[in-house]
């Protein structure tokens, strides 16, 4: 990858990791720092990492930053509330986003980011599988998990769609 | 593909998934329009979908980005110069600064005789005698380029031949004059038979500090006797300023590339941009 190609990765996926990053793990100043990591990773491997493959190495790296955010975070109480917090206080969305990102605030981490790699990054079960290092049968399955808590979260009794 | 009851709901989170083909995903929307049942449920999984058009910006982008490099690729010539050539050129070109400087210089020039500009050329194929008696290999030739002077000397020391070469018709060059009298003397080489006398020990086309002597002669007024003179055709020189012409534009091709080129200093991961 030369710096060109680099610089085109910056521009063009910048933003989705940060997106990716600050839904995975609610803080908007922690997931700038982790994008900045990435692409620092990024940079420091450009010769080894072709230009197509750029976009699944960052997002590899931000997946695993991400988990080792949530497991450094399970000893403190109020993560869940925090990330709630967050993601319910995005600014101008409809009540139904508002659901939404409720209902993904209740869903573990894996599944979490799962969801947010097939939907907001259109990766496949495979993409996503060599992402995340599972295989694409289990994301398969922890997807459709996801989506039926998801599911069940929108058609509850609080939350009728 | 075939749908009921109790593989829809895999289907509808395939859907979801956005995993299935276009004829896939027609045939489960027929199935579920042909049972309403199954309608909430579609609409509720499409709806747990995430909407991929929340934008976020990341702020520090251009703290990410690294300065690139503007390299141009040089020019490759497509023609090779021979290396025999390239010698040829760098004596060439050394051997006209030498006799540049020669020439420039003042001091070297109130030791040597008078010396004419020009190769006058007035009279067609005269073919110059022979040096009989030539003087000293380390001896320089010096013709004299006034016209009373070349009378006397012609007339003292080679009496018997009974002309004399006029004063205009005979030059002493330098190496780098030579050239330079080249084009004049081509205009009339058709008409005129050039004579190129040479010390002993000169040897065309290799600059020594011996001196090389041009003289053209009338055909009625020859040079004298004593007068070593050795015949060599200019016919060579013409192809050697066109080489030299041809030197030149390489050059100056050279030099627009150069100043048409970036260049980048690379030292570990950093890069240092020459700048013009």
């Amino acid at each position: 990858m030369t710096t060109s190609e680099y610089n085109t990765c910056v521009r063009e996926l910048a933003d989705g990791l940060y997106r990716f990053a600050c839904k995975s793990i609610g803080d908007s100043e922690e997931a700038k720092d982790m994008v900045q990591q990435a692409f620092t990773v990024l940079w420091e491997k450009r010769e080894e990492v072709p230009p197509e493959k750029g976009k699944s190495f960052l997002f590899t790296v931000a997946y695993r930053k991400c988990m080792d955010v949530h497991r450094a975070r399970e000893r403190l109480t109020d993560t869940e509330r925090m990330q709630e917090h967050f993601l319910t206080e995005q600014p101008v969305q409809h009540d139904i986003k508002k659901i939404l990102q409720k209902a993904l605030a209740t869903l573990d981490t894996q599944s979490r980011n799962l969801v947010m790699l097939k939907d907001y990054e259109g990766y496949s079960y495979d993409e996503i599988g060599k992402v995340t290092g599972l295989n694409s049968t289990q994301v398969k399955v922890y997807l459709h998990r996801a989506r039926k808590v998801l599911k069940n979260y929108l058609v509850s009794k609080e939350h009728v769609i | 593909m075939k749908l009921n009851n109790e593989n829809i709901e895999e289907y509808l989170l395939l859907l979801a998934d956005k995993e299935l083909s276009g004829g896939e995903e027609e045939q489960v929307r027929l199935y579920v329009a042909a049972n309403e049942a199954w309608k909430p449920v579609m609409d509720a999984y499409l709806a747990a979908c995430l909407d991929d058009g929340e934008t976020f910006v990341f702020p520090d982008k251009d703290m990410l980005l690294q300065p690139e490099e503007n390299v141009v690729a040089m020019p490759v010539r497509t023609k090779s110069m021979p290396v025999w050539r390239i010698a040829a050129a760098v004596a060439v070109l050394i051997g006209l600064g030498f006799a540049m400087s020669r020439l420039l210089s003042p001091g070297q020039a109130g030791n040597e005789p008078e010396v004419a500009n020009k190769t006058s050329m007035m009279r067609p194929a005269q073919t110059l005698p022979q040096a009989t008696n030539r003087p000293a290999a380390s001896q320089p030739v010096q013709v004299a380029a006034t016209a009373v002077a070349q009378r006397q000397d012609a007339s003292r020391r080679s009496p018997a031949r009974g002309h004399q070469a006029p004063p205009q018709l005979v030059a002493t060059l330098t190496p780098t004059m030579r050239i330079q009298a080249v084009p004049e003397t081509l205009e009339s080489a058709s008409l005129n038979k050039v004579s190129v006398a040479i010390g002993a020990k000169a040897e065309p086309l290799v600059m020594q500090e011996q001196e090389q002597t041009v003289a053209v002669a009338d055909e009625h007024k020859g040079l004298p006797e004593w007068l070593p003179v050795n015949e060599e055709n200019l016919q060579g020189v013409n192809a050697l300023i066109a080489h030299i012409q041809d030197l030149k534009e390489n050059m100056q091709e050279k030099a627009q590339s150069l100043r048409n080129t970036a260049f980048v200093i690379r030292i570990g991961d950093r890069q240092i941009p020459l700048n013009k």
